[in-house]
């Protein structure tokens, strides 16, 4: 009975610091992208959910509206991450609350997602962002906030979708665009960058899957033709945004990790370039170390904190 | 050494193995799902 109380002990003990060892690496070093938890109380402002920007179920997004309404000139649309497929406005909760916290006004939207019996895809959520963001400033207008620019951001698909309305659709928006922020969200969905298929889609394996990728992406139906021609540039165009950019773009400040295996870091290093040819002012944050987490970098985390700061202060700044 | 010394070694090793093995599993779970890279 003794040795098998010890033996239990041994096990308890293994177990526990296993289990500690978890919240250990779990354990944030530092608050990326500088949203650490807010104190938010009455005093803050006030948050309204769900209203709508269309008949759709998932066309709804939610309100922060911070208590100094003279000051609140400026519009934070913060999109939510999920692959597309999965998220909620109210997952970026504690992000929308260190925005308006910050002084801004603030919209989380939500988007129909990708699921089996729908048809939603990136094209479908780009154009219900682009009636999100248009209805957010008349929300925020109709409750008394004079709001004249704004920011947009997201993280992951979220951030794909920022990318997208920043450089395809500020020039439709109800006040200007002034800086997008993105945290790694994909600049392209060119599957050879997402798959490595570097054979010119030559094999029927290669050219069939990427058809697959694209039109699912796109809502297009492409051809295995279209894949070996090249033709399927044209039909990802609207949703890339690196073909998107033009000289007129915002201010744009971009965060990726190289190791990124959930969106490949190669589907976005060439936006970089395209940021440089266009002269459009950016920052690009290469985590070396970091996957989709961006958890590996404390450093680069500390230096993002300061970039998003530094971006509020000079291009949407509050009286 | 005795046995309350012998139990401490073992109780000892147990912890850190247990640290070092949580922390292990949740980097790699998380290479394997996010990519990152832990060692090295």
């Amino acid at each position: 009975m003794k040795k098998f109380l010890w033996g239990a002990a041994y096990v308890l003990t293994f177990a526990v610091a296993f289990i500690v060892g978890i919240v250990w690496a779990a354990w944030p070093s530092t608050s990326l992208g500088g949203f650490e938890k807010v104190e938010w109380t009455d005093a803050s402002g006030r948050v309204e959910t769900d209203i709508a920007y269309g008949p759709g179920p998932a066309q709804k997004y939610d309100l922060y509206l911070p208590s100094d309404r003279a000051r609140a000139t400026k519009l934070v649309v913060y999109i939510h991450a999920g692959g597309f497929r999965t998220g909620d406005k109210a997952d970026d909760e504690q992000i929308a609350k260190w925005f308006a916290s910050r002084g801004y006004v603030v919209a989380t939207l939500n988007y129909t997602l990708s699921a089996e019996g729908n048809q939603a895809n990136v094209m479908s959520m780009s154009d219900e962002i682009r009636r999100g963001v248009t209805s957010a400033v008349e929300g925020a207008r109709s409750r008394g906030y004079a709001v004249d620019a704004m920011a947009i951001g997201g993280g992951s698909a979220g951030g794909a979708l920022a990318m997208i309305y920043a450089y395809r659709d500020a020039d439709q928006a109800p006040v200007p665009v002034k800086a997008v922020i993105n945290l790694v969200g994909p600049a392209s969905f060119d599957p050879v960058a997402w798959f490595e298929m570097d054979d010119g889609f030559a094999s029927d394996e290669s050219a069939q899957g990427g058809a697959a990728f694209v039109s699912m992406m796109t809502g297009e139906p492409v051809t295995v033709a279209e894949m070996r021609s090249g033709d399927y540039q044209r039909v990802l165009r609207p949703i890339t945004a690196t073909a998107l950019v033009t000289a007129d773009a915002p201010p744009s400040l971009l965060a990726f990790g190289a190791l990124d295996k959930v969106a490949p870091f190669a589907a976005s290093s060439t936006l970089e370039d395209a940021l440089q040819r266009n002269r459009v002012p950016h920052d690009v944050l290469v985590f070396p170390r970091s996957g989709h987490g961006l958890n590996r970098d404390p450093a680069m985390a500390e230096a993002l904190n300061a970039k998003i700061g530094e971006y509020l202060d000079r291009y949407l700044p509050l009286s | 050494m005795s046995t309350l010394q012998k139990r401490l070694l073992v109780f000892a090793i147990l912890i850190v193995s247990g640290l070092f093995t949580g922390w292990a599993a949740f980097n790699l779970t998380l290479d394997a799902l996010l990519g990152g890279r832990t060692f090295g």
